[in-house]
């Protein structure tokens, strides 16, 4: 499979595979694969590639299982486009693997609007007819009811319709593209042909469609050379210049997981922890409602919103009137001291803690939002620096630094997604003296390029970026390192033998 | 609505002319895709003796979609909501357009001779009928009691 899918790919910049993995097929199954998840090759896809492989994978199972390609589509999506797969379990199991696919086997062909000796009464009309269509099953309806089953199925059930079934009730042999494709309008045919594409790329598990707005390009994960499924997340990068991860589909989060970025974004979105915090720390005022913070001293609250002043006490929230100055004697006070004194400071810290880390996020995160921004303001720079009297080319440098100084900026604003799940240990140190280092250069590089035209040095400009890069790859090195080091101390602490060949099931 | 198609015709036709045992269902005049249908409760079920009012609508794309079924009576099963929706896999996914008005009410027939709580549409009456099965069928015998009165047509 892995040869057929080289053949039909086209270059693109961003793919660095190397020649090694490309290997699918050539590995011994003692090899010990290292931990260290190397960055995944991946391929972009254009339409026509997505077609092409579609097609190599339908033309070597038909030949080899000798079956017609309508019936080797079916078979193939139900086992996820594997085929090799499709292939052994065949050999293996014929009638089961026909019977599972609902594919009938090549001695029962589909029939295409034949006429019957006899009049028969058609199943969906209730006419005596002699016109008839049928899949594999035998399961006869007349051609214009087959069709309008079949258009009813494109038109009205989206892309369901590629597991569509014979009409027949129970009878769970497919429809297949050839007799839909005979029996479809024009229009249906074409809305059917987008639905078998979007079911190839949605079933086959090391395709996906870049998610980026109109992009009809799909990525393909190269398969791993130890057979490893795919877990956790991988950076892709499309040819049309998103990038994105490859296991969730959203912004590439590295050095986050796509768990913790999951976790992160219902935390940021429900902003759980204020509501928390107000929870234990402020009451309603009584009359008007408003949240009151106790700051300190005695437990005469006087409301200061708006025109309320209502005056009540803190710890019964009843009419401060009734107290007479005496507010010692409220008998709920001593009870839940405490508790009450615990939690709060609980529920202060966790907030002040997540907001520590929140605030940095947005803050990176905001900066990001004006990239394109920040490009043209390259642009125009580069653009001052040639009225100066430079030429064109030299003043590139900037663009290179502008795009280092954005990637720095993505990957730090997800760094404290990483760092707030982290527990306070020796690699939470290392790794936030990394991040801070990351981030010192990074401003550095910021305010370096901001700067007017005229004060700008090349070198200095240089400098920075050379070191941002640096420190990102050091940041990303001591993330993968200690990711290293936990799989393989859950890999001891499990005692499984033979383990190690599955390193990504125990990351 | 246009002309009506020649299969309901003849499901109507047959429908009237061969009823199903404990089955009556017939179409309104002023609207000949909407049936009035009352079905007997199973013998032998916590339904027995109960006559169940059910409404049944033929949509346009009838046969190709399913019929919309819902009950009229009030009646206490796992797979059968508070408002009549009845949770059956031919009435959604496995409709096929070979099925008929009068195997729809056979199939509805058949749930109540068998609930299944483990596909539940009413929550609360499954884990009723899951923790105290012998509960559930008195709950559901004294409804139909109480309900499912009146008599087939």
């Amino acid at each position: 499979m892995a040869d057929d899918e080289s053949e039909m790919l086209f270059d693109n910049s961003c793919d660095d595979a190397s020649d090694a993995e490309e290997d699918d097929d050539d590995y011994s199954e003692f090899e010990q694969p290292s931990l260290a998840q190397a960055p995944r090759p991946f391929r972009c896809l254009r339409p026509d590639d997505l077609r092409e492989m579609q097609a190599a994978a339908v033309k070597r199972v038909a030949e080899t299982l000798c079956c017609e390609p309508s019936d080797a589509t079916v078979l193939l999506r139900s086992f996820k486009w594997d085929a090799e797969r499709v292939i052994s379990s065949y050999f293996e199991n014929p009638e089961g693997v026909l019977e599972k696919a609902g594919v009938c086997g090549s001695s029962n062909r589909a029939v295409i609007d034949a006429a019957a000796a006899q009049p028969y009464q058609c199943p969906i009309c209730l006419e005596m007819v002699t016109a008839f269509s049928a899949l594999g099953c035998g399961h006869r309806a007349c051609t214009p009811c087959y069709s309008a089953y079949v258009g009813h199925k494109i038109d009205d059930e989206g892309t369901a319709a590629v597991r569509a079934r014979c009409p027949l009730v129970k009878c769970r042999v497919q429809l297949t593209d050839a007799l839909v494709n005979a029996l479809a309008t024009d229009a249906q045919r074409a809305r059917y042909a987008v639905y078998l594409e979007r079911a190839f790329v949605d079933d086959h598990p090391r395709l996906a469609w870049c998610p980026a707005p109109s992009c009809t390009h799909a990525i393909l994960m190269v398969q791993p050379a130890d057979g490893a499924p795919l877990t956790g997340a991988a950076r892709v990068a499309c040819a049309c210049g998103e990038v994105f991860c490859f296991a969730c589909l959203r912004d590439d989060h590295s050095p986050a997981t796509c768990e913790q970025l999951r976790l992160w974004l219902i935390k940021c979105k429900d902003d759980s922890e204020t509501y928390n915090w107000l929870q234990a720390n402020t009451r309603a005022c009584p009359a008007c409602k408003t949240s009151v913070e106790k700051s300190g001293g005695c437990n005469h609250m006087t409301c200061r919103h708006a025109s309320c002043g209502h005056e009540w006490c803190w710890v019964c929230a009843g009419p401060w009137k009734e107290h007479s100055g005496n507010f010692y004697t409220c008998n709920r006070f001593k009870e839940t001291d405490d508790e009450e004194v615990k939690r709060k400071d609980l529920s202060k810290a966790a907030l002040e803690r997540y907001l520590h880390y929140y605030s940095r996020y947005i803050n990176h995160h905001s900066s990001l939002m004006l990239e394109e921004k920040t490009r043209q303001a390259m642009e125009d720079k580069i653009a001052e620096m040639q009225a100066l009297g430079s030429n064109w080319l030299d003043g590139q440098y900037l663009k290179e630094a502008t795009e280092s100084l954005i990637a720095c900026r993505h990957a730090l604003q997800y760094t404290y997604v990483y760092a707030f799940y982290l527990p306070a240990d020796n690699h939470k140190e290392l790794f936030q003296m990394a991040q801070r280092d990351l981030e010192m250069t990074t401003e550095d590089l910021s305010a370096e390029i901001e700067k007017p035209v005229e004060q700008i040095v090349r070198l200095t400009v240089l400098h920075h970026q050379q070191m941002s890069e640096r420190r990102l790859a050091n940041l990303f090195n001591a993330v993968e390192a200690h990711r290293v080091a936990e799989a393989q101390a859950a890999l001891e602490a499990a005692h499984v033998p033979g383990a190690l060949s599955r390193p990504q099931s125990q990351a | 609505m246009g002309e009506l198609p020649r299969r309901i015709q003849k499901e109507t036709q047959r429908l009237l002319s061969e009823p199903v045992a404990g089955i009556s269902a017939s179409p309104y005049q002023d609207n000949l895709r909407y049936f009035n249908v009352v079905l007997a409760g199973p013998a032998t079920s916590p339904f027995e003796g109960g006559i169940f009012r059910l409404e049944l609508f033929l949509p346009e794309e009838y046969p190709m979609a399913p019929p919309k079924v819902r009950f009229l009576t009030k009646i206490y099963h796992p797979n059968i909501d508070k408002l009549g929706r009845i949770c059956l896999d031919i009435l959604k996914d496995k409709w096929s357009p070979a099925l008929q008005v009068r195997t729809v009410l056979l199939s509805i027939q058949a749930l109540l001779s068998a609930p299944n709580p483990e596909d539940p549409l009413d929550a609360g009456v499954a884990d009723h009928w899951k923790s105290n099965e012998a509960a559930a069928i008195e709950e559901a015998k004294r409804w139909t009691q109480q309900y499912a009165t009146g008599s087939l047509p």
